[in-house]
């Protein structure tokens, strides 16, 4: 009988130093990124037989279990996906919307310059510094049109060599995942650090490209991207990004709308700032044609009828009127100081103005709505993630407590020991 | 590890919180970007244009009043030199007067003549008040004849109101022309007509000139009236101004005290939470394990 107790206690002591490495293990990668706790598991060693019947014979360690939970995963990924396509799309809008630099440094305030200039023309015909003034207005407005547009291009490219870097960096993490899909088919599976990488590297292509995942017989994760295969088995298929369309991406199956993001990139390009340039550009196409139109109703101080006031070269807008005296705010060829004209010029103010403004607070309502959707998301995603590490992270409390009830078993089990060895003494000294 | 990321999120949300606020009282705004209040932004907008359309109409009602102004004494000024030629006409009219005391009287009127033209002529801003749309001169003589440039079809205006023009000038030929003759001409005759003792001559042209003086007299009742309107004009713009100016500080400007007591109130939230975190971070289990 003693002999018996003896080796259930050696296996108790086993198991437990096992169980107390891990929890150890645990401890020690308490901060790593994409860690999940393990477990031993323990189990009743198969019972013996004896005159009495069944005997219990002491426990087994048979194998470290990586705790996981493909539901919290699945939520995890979905919800980052979401939160990272609203945040960086929010983050170029909302670049976007300091190019317009509302509401101290904008084109409306230069909007507002040349009309009191008009107005003030009005008042003084031929006063040459009126004149100059109304030609320094328009310059300005020439100059802040181009700049928001410059302004917008520029951060149009900047977007698509962001998309790029993405794109090329989820090629690189889609390449590991079929790497690590030749070990899984391996016998014995995959080791508890490959799992790690695995999830997190699913999680990485999640973020950036919305990428969602499916687990195959075998072991094997199959990666797609809205139906169409990013890691298929051992293969990876790369996406490609063509220098035109602007933000489009290229599968070889096909052009592919992406999450996560490299999405969000996506949908800031395409939707936003391409948006944000053809709103901007049609209020300039109808500024410089009302402006244009009733200026061409008035005479020069030559008697000469006006010209135009603007025209745009290559998407720039420019002044033609560079000649103060080319200024026509007379409605009377042969009167120098009508200025019926120039009123009637500044009286555009409202509708000039009004028009602009559409642009403002639809750029502006934009910017705001993709931000409340941040909100949302990073309220949806943090939750995700806070569940999921309850579930499968290390709690240090949890494990310091494990750690406990481990240490005592061992201390219990080699506690068993002494006595045995304390009954043979008895038995050895009769 | 999810605890802690909670408790920085907690904190990062505080922070933030109070630092908006912050940038607001440092700022005196409600937004600093559309974006952040898009409709509040948008009414900015439209009163601030609102404001800059009263503004540029109140300086060309200011400019209008001034012209106004300067107009009306011009005309005051002829009126009294009518006046004057009024009087000298009757001592001129009057048959015991001697040859030589209408010679004197001739001479006087000459020089009123002359001082009337220098008021047809009168310039404002350096240019001619009263040559209608052209740069003048309004009254010149060509060829022996008196001639005007500009007529009532030449009206200057000026914008009182977003929808509200005015006329704000009358030309020379609306003050000295009049029954198919003018005021220089009438004068003229009137200057040979004494030299030669015509006293015929002399009560023709004081019947013409008591035609001019109505003509002049309508055209500075106008002036007037003009005047009346531009400024009752100033009166409601500077009006309006005040009350979008005061529109304007509401939606656009934030409510200092309102704004202080409430960063005063997410400062002492901010602290507590790092109070709290200072405490509650520092509980583990370790410390209660031997």
């Amino acid at each position: 009988m003693s002999t018996s107790s003896l080796s259930i206690a050696v296996s108790a002591l086993k198991a437990h130093s096992y169980a107390i490495d891990t929890t150890a293990h645990n401890l020690a990668n308490a901060a790593t990124e994409g860690y999940r706790r393990e477990r031993v598991d323990l189990k009743a060693a198969y019972p013996r037989h004896t005159a009495l019947g069944m005997m219990g014979a002491g426990v087994d360690a048979i194998g470290v279990s990586r705790a996981t939970d493909k539901l919290a995963d699945e939520r995890v990924r979905r919800s980052s996906a979401s939160l990272e396509a609203f945040t960086s799309r929010e983050q170029v809008a909302a670049l976007a919307e300091d190019v317009f630099g509302e509401p101290d440094r904008g084109l409306t305030t230069s909007l507002a310059g040349v009309f009191d200039a008009f107005s003030n023309l009005s008042t003084a015909p031929t006063d040459s510094a009126s004149r100059a003034q109304v030609l320094a207005s328009l310059q300005d407005v020439a100059a802040r049109v181009n700049e928001i547009r410059t302004g917008l291009e520029g951060m149009e490219l900047d977007a698509i060599s962001r998309l790029k870097v993405e794109v090329d960096s989820a090629n690189q993490l889609a390449q590991r995942v079929a790497e690590i899909n030749v070990v899984a088919t391996q016998p014995g599976g995959l080791p508890a650090d490959l799992a790690d990488e695995l999830d997190l590297t699913l999680d990485k292509l999640a973020k950036q490209l919305g990428a969602s995942s499916q687990v195959q017989v075998g072991g094997r994760v199959r990666v797609t991207i809205n139906g169409r295969a990013l890691v298929d088995a051992d293969r990876a298929i790369p996406l490609s990004v063509p220098d035109t369309p602007a933000g489009q991406i290229d599968h070889p199956t096909g052009p592919v709308t992406l999450g996560g993001s490299a999405g969000g990139l996506q949908a800031a390009i395409q939707s936003d700032l391409g948006g944000y340039r053809t709103r901007l550009d049609d209020f300039v196409t109808s500024m410089i044609d009302k402006l244009n139109t009733v200026h061409g109703t008035g005479f020069t101080t030559d008697g000469n009828p006006g010209g135009d006031l603007f025209t745009e070269v290559d998407g720039r807008v420019q002044v033609l009127v560079t000649d103060p005296a080319e200024l026509a705010a007379s409605s009377d060829a042969v009167g120098p100081l009508g200025a019926a004209v120039a009123d009637e010029i500044a009286q555009l103010r409202d509708s000039i103005s009004g028009s602009y403004r559409e642009v403002i607070t639809y750029v502006s309502n934009s910017v705001a709505t993709l931000g409340r959707s941040v909100d949302t998301a990073s309220a949806i995603a943090e939750g995700a993630v806070d569940v999921r590490d309850s579930i499968v992270g290390v709690n240090m409390d949890e494990e310091l407590t494990n750690m406990i009830t481990q240490q005592r078993a061992y201390e219990a089990a080699a506690k068993v020991i002494t006595i045995v060895d304390e009954m043979m003494q008895t038995l050895l000294n009769m | 590890m999810s605890s802690h990321r909670q408790v920085q999120r907690r904190l990062t949300t505080a922070y933030q919180r109070m630092a908006d606020m912050s940038d607001k009282v440092a700022s005196n705004r409600n937004f600093r970007k559309p974006s952040e209040n898009p409709v509040d932004a948008a009414h900015a907008a439209l009163l601030q244009e609102r404001l800059d359309h009263l503004n540029a109409v109140g300086r060309a009602t200011e400019d209008a009043m001034a012209r106004l102004n300067v107009t009306d004494s011009k005309m005051q000024q002829a009126s009294d030199v009518y006046g004057r030629i009024k009087e000298l006409v009757v001592q001129g009219a009057d048959s015991t007067h001697s040859g030589e005391g209408r010679v004197a009287i001739a001479q006087e009127i000459a020089q009123l003549r002359d001082s009337l033209v220098a008021v047809a002529n009168a310039e404002y801003l350096g240019q001619p008040l009263f040559a209608g749309l052209s740069e003048g001169p309004a009254v010149e003589v060509i060829a022996g004849a008196w001639t005007f440039t500009g007529t009532s079809a030449d009206v200057v205006e000026r914008r009182i109101s977003p929808s509200e023009i005015i006329r704000v000038n009358a030309t020379a030929s609306e003050m000295f022309q009049a029954g198919g003759t003018d005021m220089f001409t009438v004068l003229d005759g009137l200057i040979t007509a004494l030299q030669n003792d015509d006293l015929t001559g002399i009560q023709d042209a004081n019947g013409s000139l008591d035609l001019m003086r109505s003509r002049l007299n309508e055209s500075h009742a106008s002036i007037g009236a003009a005047a009346n309107r531009v400024q009752v004009s100033l009166d409601r713009n500077s009006n309006t101004t005040t009350v979008v100016t005061a529109q304007l500080s509401l939606v656009r400007d934030i409510d200092l005290a309102e704004a202080i007591t409430q960063q005063k109130t997410l400062e002492a939230a901010y602290e507590a939470a790092l109070g709290i975190t200072g405490r509650v971070g520092n509980l583990s289990l370790l410390d209660f394990l031997r």
